[in-house]
């Protein structure tokens, strides 16, 4: 019985692995700039409504990396958010990423077309 | 059909009705209830939270979202108010005239936390609601 051969090119496989790594490598940078954009933005938006008294909470409201927001020591944040037993909720960390997330969405479909016209 | 615009007042009436009917419990709406008999709950318009849709227009579909602000003196019957509320409206579809509801969610839910501002400490639960009007 005839044994069928084929021979395999290996520098097209390498060569489709390097495009992998690449692709993959480029995703993750365009996500990094997107989620700090995108963090940036949300921390404007909270910082522009939150509720005033001595400004401390809006001072402490910050983006300490890509899309991570931190509240530093002003824990009350969330008693303004969700309000407590007898006192009614002032939100503003839901609405701000509540006005971005169309946008951001929008951001979000237009990197991706773009990466695929790059990766052609 | 004759179309209405959106009225906030109305639908949060819905609401605060289809509680008071289905708890028996006394039902605030954005501040406490004249009877504060524990357990308690108040229905607060999240108004910064609802569609960008506007309420002039009868024909844009507008999302309704609120929180159920459930207290108690104790942390149990702060639950209890928290599961009648819950009862009464995941799924109920309100009625209000000249608009057509769909069925209420509850895309946050809250566990029972403690106030220890208020003397003696109350406890709350702070689920949020919403549900989208369409004609």
């Amino acid at each position: 019985m005839a044994r069928s051969t084929a021979k395999v090119d290996a520098s097209q496989v390498e060569g489709f692995a390097r495009r992998l790594a690449l692709a993959s490598q480029l995703i993750e940078e365009e996500g990094e700039q997107f989620e700090e954009l995108w963090g940036g933005r949300w921390v404007d938006e909270m910082v522009a409504t939150v509720p005033r008294d001595s400004g401390h909470l809006a001072d402490s409201i910050e983006q300490v990396e890509p899309g991570g927001i931190t509240f530093g020591d002003a824990f009350y944040w969330q008693f303004l958010e969700k309000g407590t037993a007898r006192m009614a909720p002032r939100p503003f960390v839901a609405p701000a990423m509540k006005r971005i997330r169309t946008p951001a969405r929008k951001d979000a479909g237009e990197r991706a077309v773009k990466l695929i016209q790059r990766g052609r | 059909m004759a179309y209405t615009v959106h009225d906030p007042e109305a639908f949060f009436a819905a609401i605060v009705a289809r509680l008071i009917s289905s708890t028996g419990k006394p039902i605030g709406l954005a501040e406490a209830p004249a009877d504060t008999t524990y357990p308690y709950a108040v229905v607060y318009p999240l108004r910064d939270e609802s569609s960008e849709g506007s309420l002039e227009d009868p024909t844009e579909m507008v999302v309704w979202a609120w929180q159920v602000t459930c207290v108690s003196d104790g942390p149990g019957g702060a639950q209890v108010m928290q599961r009648l509320a819950r009862i009464a409206l995941n799924g109920h579809i309100p009625v209000v005239a000249g608009v057509g509801t769909t069925p209420i969610e509850m895309p946050d839910g809250s566990g029972i936390l403690p106030d220890n501002a208020a003397r003696p400490t109350l406890f709350y639960s702070t689920d949020r609601f919403q549900c989208f009007t369409s004609v």
